[in-house]
């Protein structure tokens, strides 16, 4: 028995590495077509959301102000 | 100033407890307070509002883009806004108002008032689908309301209260609340305090014994503040990091990665807060592997079903009953303006039609083929078994062959020969011979007849046969044996997947499509469908026994369904094992006709991560999946007991039928058998 939303809002029994993983075998055997496929930086910030994103968020919540003020310093907003 | 914010939803729960203490009155925010939205940005919900609106203004002959809709939505609010600035202090929009006006610019002297209703259902439906109760909150409100606080929900949006109280009345929580206020109503809101100051002297509430919960720092906790409330507000950087995954998906998608539309469509489609419970391992199968696949091909259906101006659509036994349900399910939320066919499940088998299909054709060298493509199939009885035959009347014409019954008819046996294959091509060619099959199958083939007049089969000039595949045998049997009609219909066939192991001939009255995978359509990773072809069977099939034939009666016909005997004891045993795995794919259609209506995706669009799905399920399954979801019984009522050599069958061995050690140690066996499958497609 498991829930089918992990705790990292993922797919349960699909997750984000395993994408990742898969995605590589088919960087190796072109066979599989993955359309554009997923896409090396992509790839990456969701791994990286996947796996830190919690701590990551919950840190950042708290220093909302201080963020929206770089964001408009480095002309993201 | 006396309100604080909470980066926690526990932390907020608790000071909230403390804090009402001292309160008789309890208000609490409700969007991205009490509910959560699966989608990142609520205004995500107005476009499938427009393409509905499109597509109503299609209807009445008024042309006009889902795009160029929601600019003059936009327009129009933003119009009302400004109207409202100029009298209140709140710019507030109020969305009865602004809908009639854009329903009136777009459809001029055609519009009439349900048209409004209809596009503000569809709209309540989309964004009721989208919200989930933050249950945790509304825990802690049903405990206030059993206390006796006073408990009201005020909200800053143009939804009207009486359109909000269904959302909340759906989500199960109006009858903790005294009110609902909604600053559409008086465009007062809570982003100038106007808000709080309606709702006390309406309510005649006490302020200096008042909490208020929201998320918004400003209209929640400071303007609640200065108007003399406690104010909790919730930061959630869980909610916030659920949004960022969400957006994420969203935008690689739109941005043209469409790997990432049906990762964006699957995680719409996952459930949250109390939904989210414990299911099990063939549950979540069904929802999360198969539910997206079966929801793409139905809806793959439905739109060649549009664009070709089909009427009727006819779902095969026994797979299509859950493609049928499937398709009950998502077509409400896709299809809002119900420009569909309608949909018949037709009770057929390959077992029941193989008969019906021989009463004007006879028994050709194609039925011969179908007959020996299982393995266990060798001679004369094996065919006789398949096309429901009398032996005993056509002992006489295989005799004048020099064949018997048991003379095998296929290589794959010994004994079989040359002279042995031409003595049975002349027997083929034999009138009489086929004379004598005619008669045999002409009553079964009438039965059918009778069957599909009863169900309307010949009232339409094209019909769509739905089913999962492999072959399309059934297809081509159903149309063999209605052709000889005048009023056959011309045949749209979809399967799930088409392996087109024979060469059906297509022509202008029949066509068939395998939609997730066709061999005719060079796509690798969808033929990994092939690893597993009985999962999907076992998982769609409908809960009755095979169709065993068609029977005449007196006052019309019989539909003969398989005895209760060991092979339907089975097949039960299996329906029970699978009955979470199918659960799973039912639940799943809802929410997938509701994301995908958003998305505003098609089949196409999503391709790209079904390929994943069905390779990473598929082709490199964890042995636990395999463990999990590979069937126990699988009937297939062609294949005869004959064995065949024993080097062919190991040959024949699959990874999907690899002992549970071997698929947990052997770390090569899933390359090896993915290369063995590279080989095989290249080869085909």
């Amino acid at each position: 028995m498991s829930r089918l939303t992990s705790s990292q809002f993922d797919i349960n029994g699909n997750s984000f590495w395993r994408v990742f993983r898969l995605c590589i075998v088919d960087k190796c055997i072109p066979f599989t077509h993955f359309g554009p496929g997923p896409g090396l930086r992509p790839e990456l910030v969701l791994l990286v959301l996947n796996w830190f994103g919690k701590p990551l968020f919950r840190l950042a919540v708290r220093q909302e102000r201080l963020l929206t003020q770089l964001y408009r310093l480095f002309g993201k907003e | 100033m006396n309100w604080k914010k909470y980066y926690s939803l526990e932390k907020l729960i608790k000071a909230g407890r403390k804090a009402a203490e001292h309160c008789d009155v309890v208000s609490f925010d409700l969007f991205d307070t009490l509910f959560i939205r699966r989608i990142h940005d609520p205004d995500l919900i107005k476009l499938p509002v427009s393409r509905y609106i499109s597509c109503l203004a299609s209807q009445s002959g008024i042309e006009i883009l889902p795009d160029r809709v929601q600019e003059l939505r936009d327009a129009i609010e933003k119009e009302q806004r400004i109207e409202t600035g100029k009298t209140f202090a709140d710019q507030e929009a109020c969305y009865p108002v602004f809908m009639r006006r854009l329903l009136l610019e777009v459809f001029e002297d055609q519009y009439t008032d349900t048209i409004l209703s209809d596009v503000t259902a569809y709209e309540l439906e989309m964004e009721s689908a989208m919200l989930v109760p933050r249950q945790a909150l509304i825990d802690w409100m049903a405990e206030l309301f059993e206390s006796g606080k006073r408990i009201f929900i005020i909200s800053d949006i143009y939804l009207p209260a009486d359109h909000l109280k269904k959302l909340v009345e759906r989500a199960g929580f109006l009858n903790y609340c005294e009110d609902l206020v909604s600053s559409a109503d008086s465009f007062l809101a809570k982003a100038s305090g106007k808000g709080f100051e309606l709702v006390r002297k309406q309510f005649n509430l006490d302020q200096n014994s008042w909490l208020h919960i929201g998320d918004n720092p400003h209209s929640d906790g400071m303007r609640a503040a200065e108007f003399g409330l406690v104010a909790l507000v919730l930061h959630d950087g869980e909610e916030k990091y659920r949004k960022g995954l969400m957006r994420r998906y969203f935008e690689y998608g739109e941005r043209g990665r469409s790997f990432y539309r049906g990762r964006a469509l699957q995680q719409l489609m996952l459930p949250l807060e109390a939904e989210n419970i414990d299911r099990s391992e063939l549950y979540r199968e069904g929802y999360n592997f198969l539910g997206p696949l079966f929801g793409g091909f139905v809806q793959h259906i439905a739109d060649e079903s549009r664009r070709l101006g089909l009427n009727k659509i006819f779902f095969l036994s026994r797979e299509g009953y859950t493609f049928k349900k499937i398709w009950e399910k998502i077509t409400p939320s896709l299809y809002p303006d119900k420009n569909l066919p309608e949909i018949e499940y037709l009770y057929v088998s390959r077992m029941a039609l193989a008969a019906t299909s021989c009463a004007y054709d006879g028994l050709t060298r194609g039925n011969v083929t179908i007959a020996f493509l299982p393995a266990g199939n060798r001679d004369f009885h094996d065919i006789a078994r398949v096309y429901q035959l009398d032996i005993d009347g056509l002992k006489p014409h295989l005799e004048r062959f020099k064949l018997r019954v048991d003379t095998p008819l296929t290589p794959r046996y010994e004994g079989f020969s040359r002279e042995i294959n031409i003595h049975f091509m002349k027997l083929l060619n034999d009138e009489l011979f086929q004379d004598e099959i005619r008669r045999q199958c002409l009553p079964k083939n009438e039965a059918l007849m009778r069957y599909l007049d009863d169900v309307g089969f010949f009232r339409h000039q094209q019909v769509a046969i739905v089913d999962i595949g492999w072959l399309g045998t059934i297809q081509e049997y159903l149309y063999n044996a209605v052709k000889h009609r005048t009023d056959c219909p011309r045949f749209h066939g979809y399967l799930f997947g088409a392996t087109r192991g024979v060469g059906y001939p297509t022509t202008l009255k029949k066509q068939t499509e395998g939609v997730l995978y066709d061999r005719h359509r060079f796509d690798f990773a969808a033929s990994s469908v092939l690893y597993a072809r009985d999962l999907f069977e076992e998982a769609c099939r409908a809960p009755h026994p095979t169709l065993d034939g068609y029977e005449l009666t007196t006052d019309g016909y019989r539909l003969r369904f398989r005895h209760d005997d060991e092979i339907s004891r089975a097949e039960q045993e299996q329906d029970a094992y699978f009955a979470p795995l199918q659960q799973g794919i039912f639940d799943s259609a809802e929410r997938y006709g509701q994301a995908s209506a958003l998305l505003g995706y098609k089949l196409f669009d999503y391709r790209p991560w079904f390929n994943y799905l069905l390779t990473a399920k598929l082709a490199f399954p964890k042995s636990s999946e395999v463990m999990t979801i590979r069937h126990k019984h699988h009937l297939d009522d062609f294949n005869g007991v004959h064995r065949t050599t024993i080097k062919k069958a190991r040959e024949q061995k699959q990874l999907w039928s690899s002992s549970c050690w071997n698929l947990r140690l052997n770390p090569f066996l899933r390359l090896r058998y993915f290369w063995r499958h590279i080989k095989d497609v290249l080869r085909n």
